[in-house]
């Protein structure tokens, strides 16, 4: 049995408060107060039973945290003592309901509603983007050229380095693995077709426009979130200037220009990086390697991957810029919205590149 | 002062996430004026702001600019179409751009040309005394400083109205008077017309001609300072702004009232009967010394306030006032001391329970 100058409990389990509780002795009976809300006293406290001098707000707001844990009333309160405690709970904030609490069928629910109200906001943002790129049109001297200028330096320029680098082993990769199944047969030249064909139509394109959302599209969302936190978007609104024009388009019209250039780029870093394990596993000589490309690929595979990356680029550009505007609250959510940006946007340029599969082969492209 | 009537509220309700925020705000603002919006916090005076600006929707109601609508039910002109500019309270100053370039923002390359565009952020920098900060970037500056160049850049694109949500709230109270001040006469030198937002009403009395008092979600009163404190429409108004004490009085005529500290005669008539039971609103201004024929008082506290010290008095009777004596006589708490009221303006209000 514990036993404290401010709160004892008896061998009924019953805690016994007494002494003067008010702000001056609060430092005391705070610390013996942590001593009994110790889960092990949780389930034996029975009654609370106050036997005090004194009670102030300060102290009362403690007695009702106190009863709030143990889930009980304090019993033999003075009137003026229960005046004060029911004063003190009444403007104490209300204990937050648990979010997480719903029933089964209401959280599936809940998620099922999730993707619905995404898409439809989404389809709401495209409206208003396509509308201020109409307006942009019709006056094109509105057209923030030095604002793409940075868009393709940041993410076009800059993104080279990386892209080459990972579609250069991309390339050497599949040779590598594709190789070893073609020796056996003794086919190592379908090498040449096995490289282009994967990396033209399918995964130049598609590689490049992963990186480039996650480069690029998280800093879009980051970048329009941390204006928006700051009030910066408004200000901008009140200064006569639409956030459309100024952060949306040179975004989206930037993108559009650089990634098919960095789609290319890495189709061609691909190449090399596939003839250099051709030359090296299967005695493919650069030459030969070059010379049957054009000879066996036609260059509509190369245009499918060009094609499919000016999509791409709208959608990096749509959900990154989307998410940043979608921002609720403050800085931490900054991250949150930028991981979700990035998860969304690759996504949904996998997405689009089955759709695209589907379409091309309807086409017989 | 300007006589046009600039901006039009009618009847404009705001909500936000179906609760009311806001509700029954009528009110007008010439050409010229600086209105300010008074309140406790949560009063829903930075959302009715924010819904000038055009950053929330009315539910009813409307809001006319110039001979324009820009916000009814059913409809919303974008901010950036409203030609109204606004200071931020956090001044929302673009970092990465320096004073220069943050002033030019707004102003549009496709109408001005580059010498122009400069002369006018060479007018703005001269007019807020920031000339030798032009290349220093936002975090490089003070708050003051800050406050001013958020101000310069809002008054760039030359503005129809300018919002200023609580300006001075960053700043510490000696910097907040003078800046007050400052903002005021720039604002005045250009003729522009300007509403803020404050819970602090020497800043509103010192920068606003009208002042518009808003409580529990309704415009209680827009007036000019001088009435506010001296004429207000209710008993919010007359607790809130400024001090004050009640005491309960008989009306004898409609201009006087009997209190038990004598008869009171002020300047203006109500139209209650005589014998009607009133509370009788008294400034601590409005009482004077009177050691000889004076109602005797007993001191119960004092602050001093530098050249005045305030009083707070207890009647025979228990009521109990405050009072604002010249600090040159000083009493000490327990004294006694006689009292006269000498009230310019008679306030009253209709008391809520019958007396005795």
């Amino acid at each position: 049995m514990p036993l404290d100058d401010y709160l004892y409990l008896d061998t009924e389990n019953k805690l016994y408060l007494q002494g003067a509780w008010h702000t001056k002795t609060l430092a005391f009976i705070e610390t013996q107060v942590r001593n009994h809300c110790h889960p092990e006293y949780l389930q034996s406290v029975t009654h609370i039973h106050a036997d005090i001098t004194h009670l102030d707000t300060n102290a009362a707001y403690l007695l009702v945290k106190l009863c709030r844990y143990f889930n009980l009333d304090p019993e033999g309160l003075t009137k003026e003592q229960q005046q004060t405690f029911t004063l003190v709970t009444a403007h104490l904030s209300p204990i937050p309901a648990n979010q997480n609490n719903l029933p089964w069928l209401a959280s599936f629910g809940k998620a099922c509603l999730s993707p619905i109200l995404q898409a439809k906001a989404m389809l709401a943002f495209l409206g208003e983007m396509s509308w201020a790129l109409a307006e942009q049109i019709r006056q094109p001297s509105k057209i923030r050229l030095g604002l793409i200028l940075s868009v393709i330096e940041n993410a076009g320029a800059y993104a080279i380095p990386i892209i080459s680098l990972l579609s250069f082993l991309m390339g050497a990769v599949i040779a590598y693995q594709g190789g070893l199944q073609l020796q056996t047969y003794g086919a190592n030249i379908f090498i040449v077709e096995l490289v282009s064909l994967t990396l033209l139509r399918e995964l130049a394109p598609l590689i490049t426009a992963i990186i480039v959302a996650g480069r690029s599209g998280s800093a879009f969302t980051a970048e329009i979130a941390t204006m928006s936190i700051n009030d910066e978007i408004r200000a901008m609104q009140s200064l006569g200037l639409s956030p459309q024009h100024i952060l949306v388009l040179p975004k989206v019209m930037g993108l559009i220009f650089v990634l098919p250039l960095l789609t290319a780029l890495a189709d061609v870093a691909g190449l090399a990086g596939g003839m250099l394990v051709a030359l090296l596993q299967l005695d493919v000589s650069f030459s030969e390697f070059l010379q049957r490309v054009p000879e066996t690929v036609s260059v509509n595979h190369f245009l499918v991957g060009i094609s499919k990356s000016f999509a791409f680029a709208w959608i990096i550009a749509h959900v990154g810029c989307m998410q940043g505007f979608y921002v609720q609250g403050g800085a931490d959510s900054v991250g949150r919205q930028t991981t979700k940006s990035v998860v969304q946007s690759i996504f949904l340029v996998i997405l689009a590149d089955a759709l695209f599969s589907i379409l091309f082969t309807w086409l017989k492209i | 002062m300007g006589n046009e009537a600039l901006l039009q509220l009618e009847g404009v309700e705001c909500r936000y996430a179906d609760q009311v925020i806001t509700t029954e705000i009528h009110f007008v603002l010439r050409e010229g004026e600086i209105a300010c919006l008074l309140g406790p916090s949560g009063c829903g005076k930075t959302t009715l702001l924010r819904t000038l600006a055009g950053f929330a929707p009315v539910s009813q109601g409307r809001i006319q600019l110039g001979k324009s609508v820009i916000a009814a039910p059913d409809y919303q002109c974008p901010p950036e179409k409203r030609r109204i500019g606004m200071v931020f309270q956090d001044y929302a100053l673009f970092p990465h751009l320096d004073v220069r370039t943050n002033i030019a923002f707004g102003l549009q390359k496709s109408t001005l040309n580059q010498v122009q565009i400069q002369a006018r952020v060479d007018e703005l920098l001269a007019v807020t005394g920031l000339q030798a900060l032009a290349q220093r970037y936002p975090h490089e500056l003070s708050g003051g400083q800050q406050q001013r160049v958020a101000l310069a850049r809002a008054l760039a694109p030359q503005p129809q109205l300018i919002l200023l949500d609580e300006p001075f709230s960053n700043l510490d109270v000696e910097l907040r008077r003078h800046l007050g001040q400052e903002v005021r006469s720039i604002l005045k030198q250009l003729n522009m017309s300007a509403i803020l937002v404050t819970h602090d009403q020497q800043e509103a009395f010192a920068m606003a001609d009208q002042v518009g008092v808003l409580y529990q979600q309704k415009l209680q009163q827009w007036d000019t300072p001088f009435n506010l404190y001296h004429e207000p429409a209710n008993r919010f108004v007359a607790t809130f702004i400024g001090q004050g004490s009640f005491i309960a009085g008989t009306l004898l005529s409609h201009e006087s009232v009997e209190t038990e500290l004598g008869v009171i005669v002020g300047n203006r008539a109500y139209p209650w009967q005589a014998g009607t039971c009133v509370d009788v609103l008294l400034r601590p201004d409005d009482f004077v010394l009177a050691p000889e024929n004076g109602v005797p008082a007993v001191i119960k506290y004092k602050q001093f306030a530098g050249s005045s010290t305030l009083y707070g008095l207890r009647l025979a009777s228990g009521t109990c006032l405050e009072a604002l004596f010249n600090s040159h006589a000083e009493y000490e708490c327990g004294q006694s001391i006689g009292i006269q009221v000498r009230a310019e303006h008679l306030i009253l209000f209709a008391q809520e329970a019958k007396c005795e």
